[in-house]
């Protein structure tokens, strides 16, 4: 009988290690190019575009789309897998990871002569780079974020067809002024009666009575309190944008650079303190306190919407929430505009070269969400074919009509001529061809700066206080930041 | 049947073997071993290979010189023992009461079991609302009828957030632990209750000294059960509160420091693993020793 059990066991052993070498064997690909895109938005419309070019070209693209914060851990096996991507999605700072563990081809290895000049022609602010170097990918698209408005809401408030000039003198305005426009929107909605307020020196006045469209108003901004990105994040690079030029000066720089942070931090605390006391709410205006934070009330969805129903004129946010307002109300979507954010601070405060406050109180940041990368382990073979996708994508006339009508992207090489639906992005395309950009430096921040520390002190100490907030708790507030700052550099 | 299963045990018991290895045991050995390394995720910092990247006990130093790890951990202590506490009694007191109804037993232990069914991340998005909302505007707020401040942003403090997470962690798991329960008190003879009235013992001296002694078994395994899955909860931490306001407990804080450094810092996410571990079977093992003592035979 021992003889079975020994037999048994031989069986199970070799079926066991049968699985295991076919699980480890040469895989069988029955595609040509293997794109794993890390945009969810996207992955509809890259599934029907890889259907044309299999149709005009007769290759196969596998496309696989995994988004958000499982993105790259998904990628991460996928890429050490048989049946690894052959071209693959990135943004600028997981890039480090990708490029250490040697999957990116950069742009002096792309054999295709054609991408190779595609590769060259991308801006400097915006090419991938490994640790302040080289040339690692084509970005995808332009996104970027400021002080967003309703065009139609604006006028009605104002009580003026002329928006441009409006629109010049606000963008030339110092903070001070856009202080006392705030207030002056504040007696507006809470009065309903004219109140006047100087932008670049010029008067503008509040209309004298409201309208149907005015009077459902019930504070200046939407806020979305409970969800920490929105002001720890994007918030959180004003202060960030006066020390660092961008994502690779966070990188190389000496961790008591971000010394220099402490009086920037203090002072968009400050502004913080002003502005959420205007703050409009689904059912009247909501002030500081566990409410503001409470994500039933100010989360993400909840702010977008308040702001899309007109109980707000502002809301601080990114050319993303087109599609969100649009669900709301599509009339309200088209008529979105992008104001540049106002910051709070001195030509003293800021250390980049080339920028003073007059710049950043005109300029939005831009950046590359993530770029397509070749993977320098695939084989010459694979590579190539990868290469002539991408190309394809970026120069062919379906793929350009794919890049701004099916995924509303906003060209990376976008000119005077392109045009979207979106009129954010189309607001994107105006400051960059005025050169009235910001970088997009929150992106390097250590340790998860923006939403761990910064806006961590701001959801949990200060949204809940009504009370003004002490210079003291500030000081402490941008101090920690700064410590946390450093000490997350030594992680790295 | 017994001859069967003996002669056949090894073989029987060999896909489980197999399974344990592959999945567990080689996993966790070469986890044990990353976390002495410069691991990144993708790569081994400064070699190809993992020995290479050797950084000796680096990784766990760090782990203990930080502040999140530190109070993520003290945190995790405070929550078990709230959580451990409530969930024996809230369960024991179930099992008590479902024993003693004759008719619609099978209902109440039904619904009593049934929030056991419900995944722990969707039913935690459910409760955030109920906390958020129902507790903090509409029940106890301070426009309302009952204002006890207590209940109003449990989830915005750290000491409300203990109890708020333990009870949610309650009504999903009583229903399971009670269960265990019934069973050890249907094991438990009548004949020495009986015994005992004759004798003339009060309803808590027959507790004290028959049914506690006697559930003894029960509360091994409920005390095991409940001891190490509070100590791993990350469901609810991770729905509730997402660690905010000093709530992070160790399992959302090893989740996170993959997710908090850019490249991922696997190797001191995994020491933190390594340490968790360590802290569970320690904590574990000695419950079972103790509990086990104390267990008798009738």
């Amino acid at each position: 009988m021992k003889r079975a059990v020994k037999q048994g066991v031989t069986i199970l052993l070799a079926g066991v290690a049968a699985l295991a070498m076919a699980g480890c064997g040469k895989a069988d690909k029955d595609y040509d190019v293997y794109f794993f895109n890390q945009k969810s938005e996207i992955a509809e419309s890259l599934n029907d575009l890889a259907a044309e070019y299999e149709a005009e070209t007769g290759k196969k693209v596998k496309v696989f789309t995994v988004g958000t914060t499982e993105g790259s851990e998904t990628m991460r096996s996928e890429l050490k897998s048989k049946q690894y991507p052959t071209l693959f999605s990135s943004n600028a700072i997981a890039f480090e990871e990708w490029k250490s563990a040697g999957y990116a081809l950069g742009a002096e290895e792309i054999s295709n002569g054609e991408l190779k000049a595609l590769y060259e022609s991308v801006p400097d602010a915006l090419k991938l780079q490994f640790q302040g170097d080289g040339n690692y990918g084509i970005p995808y698209n332009m996104e970027g974020y400021g002080l967003i408005a309703d065009q139609q809401m604006l006028q009605e408030v104002l009580d003026t067809e002329d928006l441009e000039s409006f629109t010049e003198d606000y963008k030339a305005a110092g903070y001070e002024e856009f202080q006392g426009m705030v207030t002056a929107l504040d007696e507006f909605i809470k009065n309903g009666s004219a109140a006047e307020f100087t932008l670049n020196g010029n008067t503008y006045s509040t209309a004298g009575e409201k309208t149907e469209l005015t009077q459902n108003l019930n504070g200046v901004f939407a806020v979305a309190g409970a969800e920490k990105w929105t002001y720890g994040n994007h918030f959180g690079n004003y202060p960030i944008s006066t020390v660092y030029s961008n994502v690779y000066d966070v990188r190389e720089s000496e961790p008591d650079k971000a010394d220099n942070l402490k009086t920037p931090i203090m002072k968009s605390l400050e502004e913080l303190d002003f502005l959420t006391r205007y703050t409009a709410g689904p059912d009247g205006a909501v002030s500081r306190g566990p409410q503001f934070i409470n994500s039933t009330v100010t989360g993400y969805d909840q702010a977008v919407q308040t702001f899309a129903e007109g109980k707000a004129i502002f809301i601080k946010n990114g050319n993303w929430i087109y599609a969100n307002v649009a669900k709301v109300d599509e009339e309200v979507a088209d008529r979105l505009t992008m104001l540049p954010m106002k910051v709070n601070f001195s030509d003293e405060d800021i250390m980049v070269e080339g920028l003073d406050v007059e710049k950043m109180n005109r300029s939005i940041p831009e950046f590359v969400s993530q770029y397509y990368i070749v993977n320098a382990k695939a084989t010459e073979e694979e590579q190539k074919a990868a290469e002539d996708f991408l190309l394809w994508l970026n120069t062919s006339e379906t793929g350009q009509d794919y890049i701004v009508n099916k995924f509303a992207f906003v060209p990376f090489n976008a000119g005077e001529e392109t045009t979207l639906e979106n009129p954010l992005s189309n607001a994107l395309i105006t400051y960059k061809v005025a050169d009235d950009l910001l970088a997009n430096p929150f992106d390097a921040a250590p340790s998860s700066w923006g939403t761990e520390c910064y806006g961590k002190y701001i959801m949990e100490q200060l949204f809940v206080n009504p009370e003004e907030w002490s210079e003291e708790e500030l000081e402490e507030i941008a101090g920690e930041c700064v410590d946390y700052w450093k000490s997350g550099m030594e992680e790295w | 049947m017994e001859k069967y299963y003996k002669k056949w045990f090894k073989v029987l018991s060999l896909p489980a073997v197999i399974l344990f290895v592959v999945v567990i045991l080689v996993p966790f050995v070469m986890g044990v071993a990353y976390s002495f390394t410069a691991w990144r995720g993708s790569y081994f910092k400064g070699s190809e290979h993992w020995y290479g990247a050797l950084i000796g006990l680096k990784n766990y130093i760090k782990v203990f010189n930080s502040q999140k790890f530190i109070s993520a951990f003290l945190y995790t202590i405070k929550f078990t023992v709230v959580a451990v506490i409530v969930k024996n009694i809230v369960s024991l007191a179930l099992a008590l009461m479902v024993r003693r109804i004759g008719k619609g037993k099978g209902i109440f232990r039904t619904i009593y079991f049934f929030p056991n069914l419900l995944g722990g991340l969707a039913m935690g998005f459910v409760w955030s609302f109920i906390f958020q909302n129902v507790f903090s505007m509409m029940l106890f707020g301070e426009d309302s009828p009952i204002h006890i401040p207590f209940l109003t942003n449990m989830l915005q403090d750290p000491n409300k957030a203990v109890f708020a997470m333990a009870l949610m962690a309650t009504w999903q798991t009583a229903g399971y632990l009670m269960l265990i329960y019934l069973n050890g008190l249907n094991n438990i003879p009548e004949d020495l209750y009986e015994a005992a009235s004759i004798d003339g013992a009060t309803a808590i001296q027959k507790f004290r000294h028959i049914t506690v002694p006697m559930l003894m078994p029960a509360f091994t395994i409920v005390f095991f059960l409940t001891l190490s899955s509070s100590f791993k909860m990350l469901d609810e931490n991770l729905a509730l509160t997402n660690g905010d306001f000093g709530t992070r407990m160790l399992s959302l804080q090893i989740l996170l420091t993959t997710r908090e450094n850019t490249p991922p810092n696997y190797g001191m996410a995994q020491a933190q693993a390594v340490i968790f571990f360590i802290l569970i079977a320690v904590v574990s093992i000695a419950q079972v020793i103790i509990t086990k003592r104390k267990e008798i035979e009738a």
